[in-house]
């Protein structure tokens, strides 16, 4: 089961608010402006700043 | 360096909120303490609330939807949506109901109520009910059940609901309250006494007002009791009967009796006949009516406000 698409729609960074994106390897949802990955575990994401890494440049 | 970026910049514990509300170690402690008794209790508590508050759950969906513009079409968040209760009888009414919760034990359990009530159209993920993952205006109903007395700033959640809900968006809560007339600090001793994730419960005005300042406008309110067995409520918690935590909770329970000082209207129920309050150890000496009444069941009274509101 992945993640559903609709909820993919709404779910936005809830740091910055900008929209996340699926990572290449569906693992994660990234943030394009601060850079923040969320894992998505066991098929949720965690939308937590405290869960999130952050990709380098 | 003004206050504010100072506060930004250096301290330790506050991060990352680009809202201007930190998110504080005080925060951090409080999600911590859900998380472990929502992990130790999943099972006791989903068991319970999955079958006693499915009732619950149709009427505040009954409150909250018809009249909601497009509900077939609404996208609805289930705030703190524990084992799902509340999102099963969502689900049934609007497009699409996210469950959101703190607890990763929590969405397990939710995520197996609603398959087996065969909604396909719920999605779940774990966040902080204060740095809400979704957009300015982004959604059209939030519900949040028994949840609020878990809040250390209430009216903070209610502000970040206001925040992602669109124009004529409501939010539909159920919470225990304080009675009106009951002393509001020893009830939530009780209570924390029983549960240390327990931060406050509120009086129906103190709902009210925080309603107003978020700010939303009531549509609908409405209060109701349930009746409820002491041992039962502190066995869903994993208090047995011999703990520390079951002792204590008792005993202050036992302290609010003579004039139901805390508003849970608790009384001795023995077999099958209830002893009023004020008869109970008539006669007896201190510790012979202490050990007579350790034995005896407490029936109590939670009183539970329904509340619908639009934002403003």
């Amino acid at each position: 089961m992945a993640v559903s698409k609709e909820l993919l729609e709404i779910l936005v960074c809830p740091v910055c608010k900008t929209p996340v994106r699926l990572t290449p390897d569906s693992k994660g949802l990234k943030c394009s402006t601060c850079r923040r990955i969320y894992p998505i575990k066991d098929d949720i994401p965690v939308m937590l700043p405290d869960e999130a890494s952050v990709e380098a440049e | 360096m003004s206050g504010q970026s100072l506060r930004r910049g250096i301290a330790r514990g506050v991060s990352w909120s680009r809202q201007g509300e930190a998110v504080t170690t005080k925060d951090r402690e409080q999600l911590e303490r859900i998380r472990e008794r929502f992990t130790r209790t999943a099972q006791s508590f989903a068991q319970f609330a999955l079958g006693a508050r499915g009732e619950e759950a149709e009427r505040l969906a009954r409150m909250a939807v018809p009249g909601l513009r497009d509900a077939a079409g609404a996208v609805a968040l289930d705030l703190a949506c524990g084992p799902g209760t509340f999102t099963r009888a969502f689900a049934a009414r609007v497009r699409l109901v996210v469950g959101l919760d703190f607890t990763p034990a929590m969405l397990s359990q939710a995520r197996e109520a609603v398959a087996r009530a065969g909604l396909g159209n719920v999605a779940f993920a774990r966040a902080d009910a204060n740095v809400l993952p979704f957009g300015n205006s982004a959604l059209d109903l939030a519900v949040c059940a028994y949840s609020f007395h878990h809040f250390l700033d209430p009216a903070r959640t209610l502000r970040e609901l206001n925040r992602v809900l669109g124009p004529g968006g409501r939010v539909a809560l159920v919470d225990i309250i304080v009675p009106e007339g009951a002393d509001s600090k020893l009830n939530n001793r009780i209570e924390r006494t029983r549960d240390p994730s327990h931060a406050s419960t509120l009086t129906s005005d103190e709902f009210t007002a925080l309603l107003e300042a978020a700010p939303f406008r009531s549509i609908a309110s409405e209060t109701s009791e349930r009746r409820r067995q002491f041992d039962d409520w502190m066995q869903i918690m994993g208090l047995l009967p011999g703990s520390s935590g079951y002792a204590e909770t008792r005993r202050l329970m036992e302290t609010s009796m003579p004039g139901d000082t805390a508003g849970f209207h608790p009384r001795f129920v023995s077999g099958g006949a209830t002893a009023a309050v004020t008869a109970s150890g008539a006669g007896l000496s201190p510790s012979e009516e202490a050990a007579s009444s350790a034995k005896r069941e407490i029936e109590f009274v939670q009183t539970t406000l329904f509340v619908v509101a639009e934002k403003r």
